[in-house]
């Protein structure tokens, strides 16, 4: 029941998500922390360009309530991620492990780095360097969607995967 | 109809005749016992303090106002106002007239002064007892630059406060917390500090750096928090008198979070994620020394501990959900305590000892709430969308907590309630706070 | 027949009863009443004089007479505030009287220690100057800021077997009620809602009964019972009554000592004391601490305030036994200002009484 509400939203999700630009600058702002802001992004139909990796291919996941285990669908993701990462070299990331508001703010911190670090684990384990891949956790510090609602807890409850340049590149 | 009583008792019982005259012959004295009662705040009277020599009336007025405002905060006293008062207090030193303070019902009288002497305010002070018709402990006496003038008051109520109910007060204390702005999805957060009554305020950090979670050294001297100036989350100590502070913890590939001190000052217990996984530590901050006190796949974090230094409480996710556990500073026989269900966090070991507070979160809503140390005898005494973040009073009587309202525009505020679960009260501070940490008594 | 038989054969044998013990004890009262008399011409000398408040409660609040002296066994300390106040036969020309105590000055002049930059001082103001008042003796340990830090007795709250998950289990009986609308309530403090329900009901209404009565004085059997014999018993001694004090006049409303307070009688007394025992400002500790007080009554039913003492305690620090003392001793005195509602004609029942204050049952409201 929960899963089938939860595929359903994530589904609507990524329905918004690819048709949205806005999700895209939004997802800009969130990374500030990172070295993004030095990569240009390029064109979404440049298949190199980070553009096409965040709206595309898609640079995050979702989980549920309390929970850091990865669904099929967010496992497709990661190996959509996994596979650019293998092509693109030049790249690196850091993993950003997110959780909703409805939780204490360092549980929630501890279950952001718990979520980043399934995400990493996968990743590595279809192939990515272990150096290329760092994590950070937010917890519920960073959210994306402010609504006290479970739409937007479950946007909320994420894990991004934010290119680098690499240090290669 | 007392005649009546009297009669219908020789009717029905006439052996009591003989009972009565037996008792009276022992004249032993008539036993009452008493178990119900009422529970109201104590009446009490503050005449404006007398202003002495060339002070100007404003101090005066201001220390009684914040005096009272400090007693009737508490929810356990009622101030009787000034216009109710049958007569005036003009001389410190002349005699008290008790039955006009009764007359009003005014069960504490507090009365004083106020004078300058060089750079300094001489604040005196003394608390009567109206029913007992004599002063309640000695007249005391304190001394200090102008500008503190706000902690003189609350000392006097603090020493009020202690005198009647017999414990210590909480009144002449700081809290540092986490002083919120911007708009819910771009929080800006800066370490503040304040008066336990929201007055004073000032920022210890810019708002360029996230800051997280603040916690009092027990002389009030430093700050432990977490930060991320150094990207990841690092836990930090902050020095007061020099505002400069520096990095614990910085093994890579890491992140600490969650610092507490140990009652000695110089051990700090924080939490450490590595590989996803999340440990409590405990770092010596005299030698450095490292030492893991849990181990396992699971979240364990926000220790606290026991004001004796014996033990540590700390939050848990080893039985699938949030659940509160007990443990020897060196990690040995861990207890669980929380049983209820709902998950549990944020454990804080109350400075009395005798209790743990604590953030539960179940069907949707969060609460404070009190248990004892073995986890008996749970009390939820907040009720809310989201309530985290209790910490103790110095007496050990009040919890202080933050507060998030719901929705787009939902905000934090500071909030405290009595562990009797009365009195729940909004600490008003310049913008939204969170993560409180309330110091000890100021010496 | 049968019945009227019966009631004049009681009444005849209490009359014989009353006439024999009431010879025994007509001596007795007289030396007690000392001190009502000294209150009795100490309020009309200053009603005579004009200068006592004009609130009637007053007449019970001043004990006292100028030539109070003579009773040395009074509390040293309330004849100092006796005299204070009879300095101040003016309420407002205080600073006139004055000059009669000869400590006046407090002062700033007192030798003020040095000030340590930013840190605050706190100085005891020199015993020696300060006024008459405060050298008289003091309550013990009044002056300790801090509590006591060292383990504090248990917290014996009686809730934790009931269900514990449910929203505030503070008061059982108020949870019941209050949690369905908890659930989709407002965002306050959850027990505060139950608390303040509770308390008011408390505060406004008191209980016609306690919820406990200590076992010593349940004399009746059953409840049900007396109430059912008291209608037929006061009816009888109504009819008895009135044939009594017509026939036996004044003398029936003297002193009547043959007879103990009944059930109900002690039952008014502490409900009336119980109104003014506000455990609001106790400490924790003190709210686990049961104290015994004893206090002398006068036969008008109003307490003698200096009388009052505090026999002993248990539960909890001598310190705790304190506080919760002087509670117990406002209780008594602020709900005894205008007469307990006690019967005159036993007034040797109760011209003495010990009161026992268990907050056993407050701590968890």
């Amino acid at each position: 029941m929960n899963y089938m509400r939860l595929a359903l939203s994530m589904f609507s999700i990524f329905l918004v998500a690819a048709c949205s630009n806005s999700l895209g600058s939004d997802v800009n702002e969130f990374n500030g922390q990172s070295d993004l802001a030095n990569i240009s992004t390029g064109s979404v139909s440049d298949v190199t360009s980070p553009a096409h990796f965040q709206q595309v291919l898609g640079d995050r996941v979702f989980f549920a309530v309390d929970d850091s285990s990865l669904s099929i669908d967010a496992q497709a993701i990661l190996d959509d991620q996994a596979n650019w990462l293998l092509e693109n070299v030049n790249y690196d990331a850091v993993i950003e492990g997110h959780a909703d508001e409805r939780g204490t703010r360092e549980y929630n911190l501890a279950l952001g780095a718990r979520r980043a670090n399934t995400v990493r684990e996968y990743l590595i384990s279809r192939g990515i360097l272990e150096t290329r891949l760092e994590t950070i956790s937010y917890g519920k510090e960073r959210p994306i969607e402010i609504c006290s609602n479970e739409s937007c807890y479950a946007l909320n409850r994420r894990v991004v995967t934010v290119l680098t340049s690499g240090v290669s590149g | 109809m007392r005649v009546s009583f009297f009669f219908a008792i020789a009717t029905l019982l006439p052996l009591q005749l003989i009972n009565v005259s037996a008792a009276l012959a022992q004249s032993s004295p008539l036993r009452i016992e008493i178990t119900q009662g009422v529970i109201e705040p104590l009446p009490f009277a503050i005449p404006n303090f007398i202003a002495e020599n060339t002070v100007s009336n404003e101090y005066p007025q201001n220390i009684s106002r914040v005096i009272a405002n400090d007693l009737t905060g508490t929810g356990l006293f009622r101030e009787i106002p000034e216009t109710a008062f049958i007569s005036q207090v003009r001389d410190f030193s002349a005699s008290v007239q008790f039955a006009d303070w009764k007359a009003i019902n005014a069960q504490a009288l507090i009365t004083g002064t106020v004078a300058i002497s060089g750079d300094n305010l001489v604040v005196q002070f003394r608390l009567f007892d109206v029913f007992a018709n004599s002063e309640l402990g000695q007249g005391l006496q304190f001394t200090g630059p102008i500008s503190t003038w706000r902690r003189m008051a609350h000392k006097v109520a603090d020493s009020v406060y202690s005198r009647i109910t017999g414990e210590g007060g909480y009144f002449d204390s700081r809290i540092v917390f986490v002083s919120e702005t911007g708009a819910k999805g771009q929080r800006q957060k800066r370490l503040a500090i304040m008066d336990y009554d929201g007055e004073n305020v000032s920022y210890l950090t810019d708002a360029e750096t996230l800051v997280l979670v603040p916690r009092f050294s027990p002389d009030g001297d430093r700050i432990l928090y977490t930060s991320y100036a150094t990207g990841n989350p690092r836990i930090h100590e902050l020095y007061l008198n020099s505002s400069q502070s520096r990095v614990l913890e910085q093994s890579t590939g890491t992140m600490s979070f969650s610092p507490r001190f140990a009652p000695d000052g110089q051990t700090v217990i924080y939490s450490l994620e590595q590989g996803g996984n999340t440990d409590i530590y405990s770092l010596n901050l005299d030698n450095g020394e490292v030492r893991r006190l849990t181990s396992g796949p699971s979240i364990d974090t926000a220790p606290s501990f026991s004001p004796d230094g014996s033990r540590i409480v700390f939050e848990s996710d080893r039985s699938g959900g949030q659940q509160l556990y007990v443990m020897s500073v060196t990690g040995e026989q861990v207890q669980r305590i929380s049983f209820g269900e709902g998950r549990y966090g944020t454990p804080v070991w109350s400075p009395r000892g005798d209790l743990i507070a604590f953030s539960k979160q179940n069907r949707g809503r969060f609460h404070i709430g009190v248990m004892r140390v073995d986890g008996s005898e749970e009390r939820l005494l907040t009720a809310s969308f989201l309530d985290e973040s209790p910490t103790w009073a110095p007496n050990g009587r009040v919890i202080m907590f933050a507060r998030e309202t719901r929705g787009e525009l939902g905000r934090f505020s500071l909030y405290t309630v009595d562990i009797s679960g009365r009195n729940l009260k909004q600490v008003l501070t310049p913008a939204g706070a969170s993560d409180p940490s309330w110091s000890a008594l100021q010496k | 027949m049968k019945t009227g038989t019966y009631i004049s054969g009681i009444c005849h044998l209490f009359l014989v009863a009353w006439v024999m013990l009431s010879a025994t004890f007509q001596s007795e009262p007289t030396h007690s009443f000392a001190v009502q008399e000294v209150t009795l011409v100490s309020t009309t000398e200053f009603a005579a004089i004009g200068v006592l408040p004009q609130q009637p409660d007053v007449l019970m609040e001043a004990p006292n007479s100028p030539d109070l002296s003579t009773f040395d066994s009074i509390d040293p300390q309330v004849m100092t505030s006796n005299d204070q106040r009879l300095s101040k036969t003016q309420p407002d020309v205080t600073e006139t009287v004055q000059p009669d105590n000869p400590p006046v000055n407090i002062p700033l002049s007192i030798p003020v220690d040095p000030i340590i930059d930013s840190t605050l001082e706190i100085t005891p103001p020199e015993p020696s100057k300060l006024p008459a008042l405060s050298s008289a003796p003091q309550p013990p340990n009044a002056e300790r800021i801090a509590p006591e830090v060292v383990a504090p007795p248990p917290i014996d709250v009686t809730i934790g077997d009931l269900d514990q998950d449910a929203i505030a289990p503070l008061n059982t009986k108020a949870e019941t009620v209050e949690e369905p609308q908890e659930e989709t309530a407002r965002e306050e403090a959850t027990t505060e809602i139950v608390t303040e329900a509770e308390e008011s009901d408390i505060s406004d209404v008191v209980p016609v009964r306690p919820l406990f009565r200590p076992r010593e004085l349940i004399i009746e059997t059953q409840e049900s019972d007396v109430d059912e014999q008291d209608i037929i018993a006061s009816a009888v001694a109504d009819a008895i009554a009135d044939v009594m004090i017509s026939s036996s006049n004044s003398n029936a409303q003297q002193s009547q000592p043959g007879s103990q307070l009944s059930s109900h009688e002690q039952e008014a007394f502490r409900l009336e004391v119980g109104h003014c025992w506000n455990v609001g400002s106790l400490s924790t500790e003190a709210l686990q601490t049961k104290i015994v007080v004893s206090v002398l009554m006068r036969q008008d039913t109003t307490p003698i305030e200096e009388s009052i003492k505090l026999q002993s305690y248990s539960g909890g620090t001598r310190n705790a036994a304190d506080k919760a003392f002087g509670v117990a001793r406002r209780a008594i005195i602020r709900c005894g200002k205008k007469g307990y509602n006690l019967p005159v004609e036993k007034y040797e029942t109760w011209r003495e009484i010990e009161i026992e204050f268990n907050p056993e049952q407050m701590r968890n409201r």
